[in-house]
């Protein structure tokens, strides 16, 4: 019942944008899902949106496994240790406001126009949500299972590994999902400021030449990516760690 | 000399002398206990008994190492307590379990971390979950099992770390009657086979006058303790021992003094006001 509602939804919004959008709208600024689907045939058929699609999600995954991989770790320190609270932590508190966007140019001149940049980038997006989500959560244990910890002989290195980690992991696995949405716009900027590849590239590259079906094509491919990209996310963790579904019943 | 004390003495022998505890800044402290003294001999089952708020948990968190007293001195087998040991073990009243781990990974927690082997560790959770009656959830996490079966598995998880000294918070507070007497009669059992010192913290003169081989009965905050009441019932207990006489007048003994010191406090904050 449910999935029809939202299958019915979908289905009225594409004939609204069919046939209401160019009676009410420019045709040529708004082409029908027709001709988008056309282009995206298109560009299927020539072979760059399969290799567009592979290198975006190659850079958002690359990025997204360092940003969230340092963002967990240094979470969990700054979380749990007090001296690096007050110093490291205080430091990415300053440094987390910045818009990623405006690293863009930065990170082209640091690092060239070619893949480390677009890395740099996305790792830079994803580590904030991450590393703030981290903190939160490693910095506010219950005591408790600290303590039946340490009276159960775990040491400080152990305390890391068996309580504060699986404990702020509902934290740390949200600060993830945000950090995927925030890599794939970061993969975007970077790729229409300077790349040859990648979806983002590909928008811009369809916006030199007025090429609007193209680049609603290339929009609609990057919602569906982002959405693909969360349910996989959250299988994923399903698998990986089934207490965590066993908590919420 | 520690080592000449424990070859001839039994371990979980533990003394507290003049031991306070206060919480918050110097001058708007808050003294959870004063003056604390009392002995636990090796092997022996001891209930602190006391109203809420008397610091009961408090005595407990000192004598496992996670609060430092404020002043005093509070040692086990000679050696001064200074931070959580798994000679002591404890058992919460809501269980602190870790949910992230299942039943078998909660229970072999404490041997894992001194790096016993997998086939030991495993005949060890085997053995105790027989003794807690678990038998077919080894698997299970934690969030699926009823409050009486989660406690269960805290306490098989301290006793698998084979601490001298068992501390238990008021771990059958949150369990209906019929749970909690029946974990009573287990706690009992169990207790009787390991030889294990321990230390339990209850609101419940029913449970302490129970379970205890003497009681501590605590006065109103600042906890000190108001007399202490050797129970000389038959031992191994089973739970017809409570509609002996001799168990009505023992408990008849502790309620009054309770009553005594509830009406003290109750007195005392009327005239405050």
């Amino acid at each position: 019942m449910r999935h029809l509602r939202t299958v019915l939804a979908v289905a009225i919004a594409l004939l609204l944008w069919q046939f209401a959008a160019p009676v009410a709208f420019d045709a040529s600024l708004i082409p029908p899902p027709t001709e988008v689907s056309l282009a995206l045939l298109e560009m299927v058929r020539t072979g760059e949106l399969v290799h567009d699609v592979l290198l975006s999600i190659w850079r958002v995954l690359v990025g997204f496994a360092i940003g969230s991989v340092a963002g967990t770790c240094l979470g969990l320190l700054t979380g749990r240790i007090r001296a690096l609270t007050d110093t490291l932590g205080q430091i990415f508190h300053l440094l987390r406001p910045i818009p990623v966007i405006a690293m863009v140019p930065l990170a082209l001149v640091w690092f060239g126009i070619g893949e480390v940049s677009k890395y740099f980038l996305v790792s830079w997006g994803v580590f904030f949500p991450v590393w703030i989500s981290t903190h939160l959560g490693a910095s506010s244990i219950e005591q408790r299972y600290l303590w039946a910890a340490q009276s159960l002989g775990a040491r400080r290195a152990q305390l890391f590994y068996w309580v504060s980690f699986p404990s702020s992991l509902p934290m740390i696995i949200a600060g993830m999902r945000t950090g995927i949405a925030i890599g794939f716009v970061c993969v975007v900027a970077a790729e229409m400021s300077g790349a040859f590849g990648g979806i983002g590239y590909r928008i811009y590259a369809s916006h030199m030449v007025f090429r609007v079906d193209k680049m609603l094509g290339g929009i609609v491919v990057l919602g569906l990516l982002g959405a693909i990209a969360d349910r996989c996310f959250a299988l994923v963790v399903g698998r990986l760690f089934p207490w965590l579904k066993a908590r919420d019943t | 000399m520690r080592s000449m004390d424990s070859a001839t003495k039994e371990v979980g022998h533990i003394k507290a002398e003049s031991l306070t505890v206060a919480f918050g800044q110097e001058g708007t402290a808050i003294v959870a206990i004063e003056n604390l003294t009392f002995e636990i001999q090796p092997r022996e089952f001891v209930c602190f008994l006391g109203t809420s708020g008397c610091g009961k948990s408090t005595i407990l968190n000192s004598i496992a190492g996670f609060i430092v007293p404020t002043s005093g001195s509070l040692s086990m087998d000679g050696v001064e307590v200074s931070q959580p040991d798994p000679a002591r073990g404890i058992v919460f009243q809501q269980y602190a379990l870790f949910p992230w781990l299942t039943v078998a990974q909660n229970i072999e927690f404490g041997p894992r971390m001194r790096s016993l082997g997998s086939r030991a560790r495993r005949e060890l959770v085997q053995g105790y979950v027989e003794m807690v009656g678990l038998q077919g959830f080894e698997r299970n996490y934690p969030d699926t099992l009823s409050g009486g079966m989660q406690q269960r598995v805290a306490i098989a998880r301290a006793l698998a770390n084979d601490p001298s000294v068992l501390l238990m918070d008021e771990p059958f507070g949150s369990l209906d009657a019929q749970t909690r007497s029946m974990m009573q009669e287990l706690l009992l059992e169990i207790w009787q086979k390991s030889h294990k010192t321990v230390v339990f913290v209850t609101h419940d003169v029913d449970e302490a006058v129970f379970l205890a081989d003497r009681i501590l009965i605590l006065t109103a905050r600042p906890g000190r303790v108001k007399k202490e009441m050797a129970i000389v019932l038959p031992r191994p207990r089973s739970y017809r021992v409570t509609s002996s006489p001799e168990y009505a007048r023992l408990k008849g003994d502790v309620v009054e003094l309770i009553r005594q010191e509830t009406l003290k406090t109750s007195l005392t904050r009327r005239t405050a006001q």
